[in-house]
């Protein structure tokens, strides 16, 4: 409860009615949807990120057991293994995402930033899978990180990353890159939820009647001829 | 205790030679898999879409 | 009335809101759903094929399968020819690394994990064994000759071991030459190697904790072991290695372009061939990201018209819309379907 009217609001209940106003609860998890929602084009973002919390429990148990369990353990090699087919679903879920955004042309009416969100987060998945890659600890690790220290010194970036540290890249691995990921990701879901799922595409042979909710059918339309 | 897989795929895999590309047939599975998922995305019916009224 | 393409702005006015019907759905179930999918999948996936895990080389190893390749290796670090001897940064000076125009992003960035080959593979570890008066003195002898001087030997003995034979033990013979001190100290260092004290040196030389590989990881990098194994498995650049997996596993599928232009001209011939991808693979990434910003890419749905198939469904009761209320059904719509019961969430009160 804030306090009476006219007192001077603190800081706390700026926040709370900021985001309330921002994104109410109906809106951050709404219970309906348009019905131009009718396609399994549109399950591929929620396969995402079911691929990603696989990722990140299997992740969890690799890493409460240490860098080395999997290698002489039957059940750490099978998280690990888990751990591999989730990454290669997440990519997986998250092209044919893209490419559906995309034909979608999803960025329109204000949606910029979703889809910028979802390229960022794509990109700095490659570089998350990456550091996962570099370490496993066995020769795979070995042949990637000596392979890829050269493009990455070419840029100067192997002067603060070096690919050949595992301590590093293992920090990088299990911490600050799954904190960027979930980061972009929640952002990525939060500018969904507050623009709403894009409309579709007007058609050009229904003219300014073919644009989408403007005279779609919602009661008594008024529908004009089409040209 | 060793955790042997059903298909033992630690073996060199095939691979598809064209000019300057070559790609093992697992990176072309997923690739294939990948264009036919999305096309079938698209093609396949979604439950409800064809109802007079909208209902979970 | 003649058809009009709808411009940019107009698209996106258009797309800003919704005023259409909705229909209930559950997205708390629908994650779930997906999760237990998922989570199958990976288990099917893990039960048939598990996962690769070739074990790592070790420098034991590499001075027993290839000894020769061994000792051409370490010469090469003691006299500053090798690959990690003439890199450059991040590891020394003796090199400018690659270079775009006037960018030197390789310099710029300095030497932030410096190696010195010939004291790091050759002078330190040599220093560990004890109590050999002999492998002293050699090394001592090659420390305190005239540059020249150690360059000829350096230069016999490499083509020596073009010539060498591998005995049942793993040792090496060459021929007899004017080598100075090389042998006992190669010989001593291949024994060094094969023995597994080697893989420990690299790795404890600093610290008694480690887990930075830098040195062992450069140091085989130089040999041929690892690139032996590689090729083998498809792994190198210029098979399309970046996108491969061990064995018979699906690999990094999402790294296609980053590998592709490694296979053709000029930067499959060309010695800035990393930085040069790098930079069209950082300016195709920025692109990526801001393609609703770029005119034409952003058309692309418009021209290649998958959304037509996507929105079938809406737009098909669009069209009877347009059309006027009939009396038949068409497709299982025969009109607007009826006011939904659920209400569109409401509008944030801030505008967008």
């Amino acid at each position: 409860m804030s306090a009476g009217a006219g007192a001077k609001k603190s800081w706390t209940v700026r926040l709370r009615e900021a985001g309330v106003a921002a994104m109410p609860p109906e809106r951050l998890l709404p219970d309906g949807q348009p019905t131009y929602m009718s396609s399994w084009i549109y399950v591929f973002g929620v396969l995402t990120i079911a691929a990603l919390v696989v990722i990140i429990g299997s992740g969890t148990i690799l890493g409460l057991k240490g860098p080395a369990w999997w290698h002489y353990t039957g059940i750490g090699h099978f998280f690990n293994s888990i751990h591999l087919w989730a990454v290669e679903m997440f990519f997986f879920f998250m092209v044919i995402h893209l490419w559906g955004k995309f034909f979608m042309a999803a960025w329109r009416g204000g949606r910029s930033r979703v889809w910028m969100s979802g390229t960022i987060t794509f990109l700095v998945s490659i570089a998350a899978a990456f550091t996962g890659y570099v370490s496993q600890q066995n020769f795979d690790s070995q042949w990637i990180s000596t392979q890829a220290k050269d493009g990455l010194n070419s840029t100067g970036i192997g002067a603060f990353f070096n690919v050949l540290n595992f301590g590093q890249m293992y920090t990088y691995h299990v911490l600050l890159l799954p904190v960027v990921v979930i980061a972009l990701v929640s952002a990525h879901i939060l500018l969904v939820r507050r623009h709403g799922i894009v409309p579709p595409l007007p058609l050009p042979e229904l003219g300014a009647q073919g644009l989408a909710g403007a005279g779609a059918p919602s009661g008594a339309g008024a529908a004009e001829p089409a040209p | 205790m060793s955790f042997a897989a059903i298909i033992n795929l630690n073996h060199p895999a095939s691979y598809v030679h064209w000019g300057f590309f070559q790609m093992s047939i697992p990176n072309l599975v997923v690739i294939g898999l990948m264009i036919v998922v999305f096309a079938a995305a698209i093609a396949l019916p979604f439950p409800g879409s064809k109802r007079k009224r909208g209902g979970s | 009335m003649k058809r009009r393409r709808l411009s940019n702005a107009e698209l996106n006015e258009a797309a800003s809101h919704y005023d259409g019907p909705y229909k209930p759905y559950d997205l708390v179930k629908e994650l779930f759903v997906a999760i237990c999918v998922v989570a199958t999948l990976a288990l099917l996936f893990t039960v048939f094929f598990s996962s690769p895990d070739e074990k790592p080389s070790t420098v034991a190893q590499w001075s027993r399968d290839l000894p020769v390749d061994f000792l051409n290796t370490a010469v090469s670090e003691l006299d500053g020819t090798s690959g990690t001897a003439t890199y450059g940064p991040p590891y020394n000076h003796n090199g400018e690394g690659q270079i775009v125009w006037f960018i030197h992003l390789q310099s710029w960035l300095g030497v932030s994990h410096p190696i010195n080959t010939a004291q790091d593979y050759v002078y330190s570890p040599l220093a560990t064994v004890p109590g050999d008066p002999l492998l002293r003195a050699a090394v001592a002898e090659y420390r305190e000759s005239p540059a020249k001087v150690q360059a000829t030997w350096t230069n016999a003995y490499l083509a020596a071991l073009v010539k060498a034979t591998v005995v049942g033990n793993g040792s090496v013979l060459i021929p007899k030459g004017n080598y100075g001190p090389l042998p006992t100290m190669m010989n001593e260092l291949l024994t060094l190697a094969q023995s597994g004290a080697f893989d420990g040196d690299l790795l404890t030389s600093d610290q008694f904790y480690q887990t930075d590989y830098t040195k062992s990881l450069l140091f085989m990098a130089d040999g041929g072991e690892l690139a032996a194994r590689a090729q083998a498995q498809h792994l190198l650049g210029e098979q399309w290695g970046m996108m491969n997996e061990t064995g018979s596993y699906p690999g990094q599928v999402w790294l296609w372009l980053y590998t592709f232009w490694y296979q053709i001209q000029p930067f499959s011939t060309s010695d800035n061939a990393d930085v040069l991808v790098m930079m069209i693979m950082g300016v195709l990434s920025v692109a990526l990201i801001l393609v609703p910003f770029i005119p034409g890419v952003r058309d692309i749905p418009r021209w290649i018209p998958i959304y037509r198939y996507i929105w079938r469904d809406h737009y098909r009761e669009l069209r009877s819309v347009a059309a006027g209320p009939s009396g038949d059904g068409s497709g299982g719509s025969g009109g607007p379907p009826p006011a939904d019961p659920v209400s569109p969430p409401p509008a944030a009160a801030a505008s967008t």
